[in-house]
């Protein structure tokens, strides 16, 4: 029973991981409705950035940081400027190339200027083990997970009660019309982008504090979170957070009870089966918006 | 396909939809057979005809891919899978019962169409999007199970896969398979080319252009979807096959999402049309030769990153060329072509773009 | 306060579409544009408004003119923000966002909270229906309900030039008569000047001081809404009005015939 109890526990920590990844992609489809691909890659690339900027120059924090939210910055405002407001108006495969284009680019970059493994970033949370009932934590995995649930909420908040929030729900619908009303359509576009950026960077740096800066475990981090948006539906942050959870949960017990018969590696499978049977039984996810079609 | 030569005029069906339009292009098409028939493998030493046979294996499978996606509208992520499918079901075959290539193959192909209508099955409640997602998942699924297979599959270190043979006639070396791989290139082409001048290649389009619209015309929209990811995995597991029986042994790597990707990339680089998929796909072999080539020069300018840079390098390049062409020439390298050939029959006059 | 002067449009840098069309609109007043289907009106309202780009149109000949700014090369946004306001063809909104929401995009560019929602008051008074459904979804209203929160939409920002195109498209007579009268009423307290595409003559011709008609990219005949109406062809080719119970002789066909091409 404790270890039902333990899987449930580091299911719902690495839930709220994958939640937040979630939401980067979520918050780029909401506003462009562009379904961002590369997510994987950028998550990888910007916690490698990261790792450069911090350990591998050793720039002091204080400083870093900064130049870091900059780079981050150009980053989303040349991607939005040279690659998606040329596409714009073009067809849905051409967005969909566009991101996975885009994807192997940064992953080039990524194994072209870190190539090997073994990399990680320097602790900043003092590392304990924490008894909650009967469940063991990190300190770190807690922190993670707060710090995910604070972002999430923070976002909530934004889309549905602030202004900008709303032209961006309005510009995802309907780019043509939102210009005609003069909200200024190319900003918008960079904002969220640049949001999905940061948010990927975020997480990508939770996650390397726990599993290393590697790769492999970063795209993947990545392409998890697509199933986790599809599950939740695409334009919904509560979907995101809770598809997050089921997911993060689900794979743990996947992995916990399915692992000793299948020799391992299931965790990675799980969240894809997971998706499949979503996409057939519920296809706009558990809290997309219907497509509605007048014909 | 329906483009007409000025001045020609169809008096018959027959005419209108035959797949070689006037005399001319009947001379440059068997000008063109000769050529890769008789000319090429006379000039080419054995590292060309290498690349050629892999050339031609990937055509296979990205006309396949194409009737996917350029002919049908949908898109698909998950093709390097089912290339994986038929080499590794090919392999299995000959590995394991000792069944010759003329077996397997078909039943390769069988399979991985099979397959390809499980995959399809969804379409019949999502559209556009998620079905590329479910195709993602799809390929994901498919990897994990072979890689998870045991003894059927040998995991990671690779199945052995036997040569072809016709009775005593074993392909056994480049230009065998050349000739060998060439005649199947061709036979897809030509089937392939006639499908979609049918019901059901018209049916394909009807549904790329307006699936709601081509459901109110009669058009059986999910059968349509289905058969087209069923067709497209044939051609995939036909390829994968050969690749297979050709290289000797089959691994995973070959069969990864950048595999698929790219194979995607050809499809938008060469354009919607079958000449697109061959051009497409020329281009990016073309594209990864080149960088092949300036290996030393990359390593010498990364001079602290060796070994995988010429990897990275190709994603990069692969990445820039693939958005070029999304931004500047939406219609890929085949418009391009029809333009070329538009400005000699019309010149004097300007061609429009 | 509007001035088109001879404008040409070409589509895809290979469609020429208005050949030279001048429009004058003055404050506060109400002009029509009529004209068979293909006739350039549309793209007429979209080089006013900036929105040619999107469908790889542009102005290639004359300027356009508001309140003595040439506007032809700015991007849609900027003209939005100067006071224009087009309604789009059919029925275009932001389908998943409720009908409040719809209106409050409307109003974006303003930051006073305060009359934002003032404004908000006085569109529902002029649309009490958009108030009942305020809260739901608007890709699941009604047409007529689309039509009004479309306008409504429009006049959130307090334009000074609202350009409506088709606005009857698709609804039932007596809505079509309420959403004219209710544009007349619009333009009447708030002295917004109008430019009003429309199939429908007979219903554009009833609220509007100045008439455009429009064939093949050019503006044929224009003039106050009186003598418009009286004009012979006008009534044969647009109101059905021709002579009732009048023999047809082969002459008089042939008469339609050159007087049509004359028209074109």
């Amino acid at each position: 029973m404790s270890f039902f109890i333990q899987l449930i526990v580091s299911g719902i920590l690495s839930g709220a991981i994958y939640s937040l990844m979630a939401l980067a992609v979520v918050i780029i489809y909401k506003s462009s409705s562009i379904f961002n691909f590369a997510h994987g890659s950028m998550v990888a690339f910007t916690a490698f950035l990261l790792w450069s900027l911090i350990v591998q120059l050793n720039v002091p924090l204080l400083i870093s940081l900064p130049m870091f939210l900059v780079c981050l910055f150009g980053i989303g405002f040349l991607i939005q400027r040279l690659i998606l407001q040329p596409l714009t108006g073009q067809p849905l495969m051409a967005t969909i190339m566009a991101t996975i284009a885009l994807g192997d680019l940064f992953a080039g970059v990524v194994t072209l200027f870190w190539p090997g493994t073994g990399r990680t970033l320097p602790p900043v949370i003092p590392s304990h083990t924490i008894r909650l009932g009967r469940a063991v934590l990190s300190s770190e995995s807690l922190v993670n997970f707060f710090i995910c649930g604070i972002c999430l909420l923070a976002f909530s908040l934004f889309f549905r009660k602030t202004k900008m929030g709303l032209a961006m729900r309005g510009t995802a619908e309907d780019h043509t019309l939102a210009q005609s009303e003069g909200i200024r359509v190319s900003w918008i576009f960079v904002v969220s982008w640049v949001v999905g950026i940061l948010l990927a960077a975020v997480g990508g740096t939770l996650m390397s504090s726990l599993y290393g800066v590697n790769f492999v475990s970063l795209h993947g981090l990545g392409m998890k979170s697509l199933a986790v948006i599809i599950l939740g539906g695409l334009e919904s942050i509560p979907g995101a957070i809770i598809a997050g959870l089921i997911i993060g949960v689900g794979e743990s017990i996947g992995a916990g009870y399915l692992d000793p018969f299948v020799g391992g590696g299931f965790s990675e499978v799980t969240p894809f089966l997971i998706l499949l049977t979503v996409l057939i039984l519920k296809p706009y996810g558990l809290f997309g918006y219907e497509r509605i079609e007048r014909v | 396909m329906l483009k007409k030569p000025c001045g020609t005029f169809d008096e018959t069906y027959e005419k209108d939809t035959a797949l070689v339009r006037t005399p001319f292009r009947w001379v440059m098409l068997l000008l063109l057979l000769g050529g890769i028939f008789f000319l090429f493998p006379l000039i080419a030493n054995n590292y060309f005809l290498d690349v050629a046979n892999n050339l031609g294996i990937m055509i296979i499978a990205v006309i396949g891919l194409q009737i996917l996606v350029g002919f049908c509208g949908q898109i698909s992520l998950g093709h390097a899978a089912f290339m994986g499918v038929g080499a590794y079901i090919s392999a299995m075959i000959s590995f394991h019962f000792g069944w010759s290539f003329w077996i397997a193959m078909p039943c390769a192909a069988f399979f991985s169409g099979l397959l390809g209508v499980v995959v399809g099955l969804p379409a019949l409640k999502i559209r556009g999007f998620y079905i590329a997602v479910s195709t993602l998942a799809a390929h994901y699924i498919i990897l994990w199970v072979i890689l998870h297979g045991g003894k059927l599959t040998q995991g990671t270190s690779g199945l052995p896969a036997h040569e072809i043979q016709i009775g005593n006639f074993t392909f056994n070396n480049e230009i065998r398979m050349f000739y060998l791989i060439m005649i199947f290139v061709i036979a897809v082409i030509f089937l392939v080319n006639n499908m979609m001048r049918t019901k059901t290649g018209r049916a394909f389009l009807a549904v790329r252009d307006s699936d709601l619209a081509a459901e109110f015309m009669g058009v059986n929209v999910f059968r349509t979807k289905v058969l087209a990811f069923s067709m497209a995995s044939v051609c995939a597991g036909i390829s994968g096959s050969l690749m297979a029986h050709y290289q000797g042994i089959v691994t995973v790597e070959h069969f990864t999402l950048s595999d698929s990707i790219w194979m995607l990339g050809m499809l938008i680089i060469g354009g919607p049309t079958i000449t697109g998929a061959i051009l497409g796909t020329i281009f990016l072999k073309i594209l990864s030769q080149v960088v092949l080539f300036m290996a030393p020069w990359i390593g010498g300018i990364f001079t602290a990153f060796s070994g995988s840079s010429v990897a990275g390098f190709t994603q990069i390049f692969f990445g820039i060329v693939i958005l070029l062409f999304l931004v500047f020439e939406p219609r890929g390298l085949a418009h391009r072509w029809q333009i070329f050939l538009t400005t000699f029959r019309l010149w004097p006059f300007k061609t429009p773009l | 306060m509007l001035k088109v002067n001879n404008i040409e449009v070409v589509y895809s840098k290979a469609i020429l579409v208005l050949r030279g069309v001048s429009l004058d609109v003055k404050q506060g007043e109400i002009v029509c544009l009529l004209g068979a289907n293909g006739a350039g009106k549309s793209t007429t309202l979209k080089s006013i408004s900036g929105l040619l780009g999107v469908e790889l149109g542009e102005v290639i000949h004359g300027n356009i003119e508001f309140n003595g700014e040439l506007i032809n090369k700015y991007g849609p946004e900027t003209i939005a923000s100067m006071g224009i306001r087009h309604v789009i063809e059919g029925r275009r909104l932001y389908e998943h966002l409720a009908v409040e929401e719809n209106l409050l995009l409307g109003a974006y560019l303003n930051n006073n909270r305060r009359d934002v929602s003032e404004r908000l008051q006085q569109v529902y008074d002029y649309f009490p229906r958009l108030f009942d459904v305020k809260k739901s979804r608007s890709g699941y209203l009604s047409g007529g309900e689309q039509q009004m929160l479309v306008i409504g939409r429009s006049l959130m920002p307090r334009p000074q030039l609202m350009l409506l195109d088709e606005p009857s498209l698709g609804l039932a007579p007596l809505l079509v008569r309420t959403i004219f009268q209710i544009i007349r009423k619009i333009n009447q307290e708030e002295k917004i000047g109008i430019i009003l595409v429309e199939q429908n003559a007979r219903a554009a011709l009833s609220i509007c001081e100045h008439a455009y008609i429009m064939e093949n990219g050019r503006i044929v005949l224009d003039g106050p809404t009186e003598k418009i109406r009286e004009n012979e062809d006008v009534r044969e080719f647009y109101l059905g009005l021709s002579h009732v119970g009048k023999e047809k002789s082969y002459r008089e066909i042939k008469h339609y015939k050159r007087r049509k091409r004359w028209l074109g």
